[in-house]
């Protein structure tokens, strides 16, 4: 790709004054903005979700029930779930596609910017509505992130809460999607072929198709749920004929490939920092993109590995086992090109590189534990146990989350126009990268040993592997206050940032000054 | 909503074409929803056909009665449960039994009322091991309509079926389960 692009002073067609405070806000149409706000919002909800996880990990510091009750606890798991999924990792990622988008495509904003900013501002009160139900009879739901029927057909009123906000995030995620696809298709700069773009790009193309494919089906099996729990239909409840495992087919018809929704653009974000520190080009680009691309449709086959254990006939249990291996492929070809562009590059070590060795390196330990998953005969040893949300936790936190961390600390100079403190974030990503594993390491041996996931209490057996994930969860957590001082005193000041900001790095974001401008391409860099 | 609706129109660049995609979009998340919903059809479809589930088959009482009985038995036995919320006695009178492969049967169960209101069930049933069901061939079942009981009222219902001859070799043994739910309520709260 050429860098033969320049960045465009805004203020020669736009005489209009820059709105400010409420006006700026909440009724932004520009996209850096609404990404901004995105971004905001995401790691308030990490905050949240986090400290609902530290609540858990309080009480499982010691077998016995300590500070909550089971219910209580059951709605601890549930909500920090939903939280961290719906509200943490994917408007994470809507947050980086509306800043870096536009830039990385050299478009002068979304394609549908007042549907911009409808899909931002319907998630605060999707939450709230979320977060209210702890405050109704019976409390928040307990039925875990999964909400499955036939229990979540008998819960009190907060589970009618739960799917009225997750219809309002659904429709959230997919205008978001919607306004990636036609920003990709519609708005490159003349001269960007699809075979050009940036991965970002691509991953967030096919996500966007992804979430536009699933989230709808999710709406439908939520929305099943409610009439059977208020209008007598029966989809779901035996006493009517309905099929419980049903509710578990459709939502993982969705579940699948959500986890992908929720890596997918993680593997983009990396792609353009490995290559950016080990000063050589993406191995391999167009492997990247069929890679993608094969991991996006193959998610939509796999979905019954997570119920190997309902009593499916075992011609299921192998098609199901044998697609879920599959998948390991055009992963195993990614995590091989990110370590091929290192080999034997001029490496360089500053935070977003750390985050992104961490990231190749731990979420290929999740993508292990589960292929190990995926073996039908053994998953009926490991299903339900604490091996799975090691699992889970290795793929999501060191995989997406700290994919997005280390996105923050690359763009953020080009969001800001200031350096942060590399010593700072080099400290933040050490203690991050530890204290992840100090939680979620002992959590496969307590899975192997079979220790349940969901219980507020276990057998004193399992104590002391419980009490180093307490340990280490609190130190996780309370690492990223560092996060969060490293940020805002990068947005108050700082080093200059330049418009490169780093050595040489690859794509049209970097051609704009640093902070980037209110408006940006308004006439659109060619590409050669 | 109409703001968005204005995105689509007042946009300088490639109007028409940019309308295109977002409508396709939108049709393409509503079929999915449609999607959601049409996987419940399938789903059963699909399980009968197959018999995948445990679920079992139903044929004709003309069709059983020409079936030829083989030198095969296998061992059948009955449970039954009742929703913790319906205040009925379920029980099987036929516990368990040597059953002929291709071999008319009849198993019979207790049902009891306790309370003092009439009360519609339905009963579900599941057969295990799961691969079994589909051999597992009934004529007639108390379980394929509602039941309504009076207060108090005892009865007697029966299910007629028979197994056929391609059930699988290793299958040694089967249990079928029937469970009654109050129809009226549901699974109650
Ligand atoms: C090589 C790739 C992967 C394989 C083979 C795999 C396999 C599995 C299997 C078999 C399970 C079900 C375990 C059980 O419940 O018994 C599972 C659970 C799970 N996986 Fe993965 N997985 C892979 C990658 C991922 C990725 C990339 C993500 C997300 C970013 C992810 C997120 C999850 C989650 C959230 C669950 C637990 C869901 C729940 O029960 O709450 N997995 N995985
Ligand atoms: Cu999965």
């Amino acid at each position: 790709m050429s860098h033969a692009a320049t960045a465009h002073d805004h203020h020669d067609d736009h005489d209009h004054p820059m709105p400010t405070g409420f006006k700026r806000w909440a009724m932004s149409t520009n996209h850096k903005d609404i990404g901004t706000l995105y971004l905001i919002f995401s790691l308030a909800m990490l905050m949240l979700g986090g400290a609902f996880a530290l609540v858990i990990r309080a009480e499982l510091f010691q077998p016995g029930l300590q500070y909550i009750d089971p219910h209580f606890f059951n709605q601890m798991t549930t909500v920090h779930a939903l939280v961290m999924v719906f509200g943490a990792v994917m408007p994470g990622f809507v947050g980086f596609a509306n800043w870096m988008l536009p830039l990385m495509v050299g478009a002068p904003d979304m394609a549908l910017p007042r549907m911009n900013n409808w899909s931002f501002w319907i998630l605060p009160f999707a939450f709230s509505i979320l977060i209210l139900s702890f405050f109704v009879p019976g409390g928040a739901p307990a039925s875990g992130w999964t909400l499955y029927a036939p229990l979540t057909i008998q819960g009190g009123m907060s589970v009618d809460m739960a799917i009225v906000a997750i219809h309002m995030m659904g429709i959230s995620s997919i205008m978001g999607a919607i306004n990636v696809i036609v920003t990709v298709l519609n708005m490159r700069a003349p001269g960007m072929t699809l075979m050009k773009m940036p991965l970002f790009v691509w991953t967030w193309l096919i996500t966007a198709f992804l979430l536009i494919a699933v989230m709808p089906v999710f709406a439908g099996a939520v929305t099943m749920l409610l009439t059977d729990r208020h209008f007598g239909t029966a989809f779901f409840n035996p006493a009517g004929g309905g099929d419980p495992v049903l509710y578990q087919h459709i939502f993982w018809f969705f579940g699948h490939p959500e986890v992908y929704i929720m890596i997918l653009p993680a593997f983009g974000i990396i792609s353009h920092i490995i290559p950016t520190f080990a000063r050589k080009p993406l191995f391999g680009y167009s492997s990247m993109v069929f890679a993608t691309a094969a991991i996006a449709f193959l998610s939509f086959i796999v979905w019954a590995h997570h119920m190997f254990t309902v009593g499916m006939p075992l011609q299921g249990e192998l098609f199901f086992m044998y697609a879920t291996m599959l998948i390991s492929v055009p992963t195993g070809v990614k995590v091989f090109n990110w370590v091929t562009t290192m080999w034997r590059g001029s490496m360089s070590f500053e935070t977003p590189m750390l985050f992104s060795i961490g990231v190749v390196f731990l979420f290929t330990l999740g993508g292990l534990s589960g292929l190990m998953l995926a073996i039908t005969p053994a998953d009926f040893q490991y299903h339900d146990t604490y091996f799975v949300v090691a699992h889970f936790h290795y793929v999501l936190f060191s995989g997406a989350v700290m994919a997005m961390m280390g996105g923050t600390y690359y763009w953020l100079p080009k969001w800001t126009g200031h350096m942060y403190n590399e010593r700072l974030g080099k400290i933040h990503f050490w203690l991050t990268a530890i204290a992840f594993n100090v939680t979620f390491f002992p959590q496969h041996f307590l899975g192997l040993a079979g220790m349940p996931r969901r219980y507020a209490d276990y057998n004193p057996i399992f104590t002391e592997f419980n009490q180093w994930s307490s340990i280490g969860a609190f130190c996780l957590g309370f690492s990223q206050l560092l996060f969060i001082y490293i940020i805002i005193s990068t947005v108050r000041g700082g080093k200059k940032a330049t418009a490169e900001v780093w050595d040489n790095p690859e794509g049209l974001e970097w051609t704009v000054p640093s902070p980037a401008p209110f408006h940006t391409f308004d006439t659109p860099p060619t590409v050669k | 909503m109409s703001e968005i609706a204005r995105d689509v129109k007042t946009d300088m660049s490639g109007v028409s074409e940019k309308n295109n995609i977002v409508v396709k979009l939108v049709l393409i998340a509503a079929l999915m929803f449609g999607f959601g919903y049409a996987l419940v059809p399938l789903y059963e479809a699909f399980c009968r056909v197959t018999g995948f589930g445990g679920k079992t088959d139903i044929i004709e009482e003309a069709k059983a009665q020409a079936a030829v009985a083989i030198d095969r038995n296998v061992e059948v036995s009955f449970t039954s449960h009742t929703h913790s919320s319906l205040p009925w006695d379920f029980k099987p009178l036929t516990k368990l039994t040597d059953v002929r492969v291709g071999e008319i049967q009849e198993a019979t169960f207790y049902v009891k009322n306790n309370s003092d209101q009439t009360i519609t069930g339905m009963a579900t049933f599941n057969v295990t091991p799961p691969r079994a069901g589909f051999h597992f061939k009934k004529t007639e079942c108390f379980c394929f309509t509602k039941q309504v009981m009076q207060p108090g009222e005892e009865q007697e219902m029966t299910v007629r079926y028979m197994l056929d001859s391609e059930l699988p070799d290793d299958v040694h043994e089967l249990t079928l389960s029937y469970t009654f739910f109050d129809n009226a309520k549901h699974a109650g709260q």
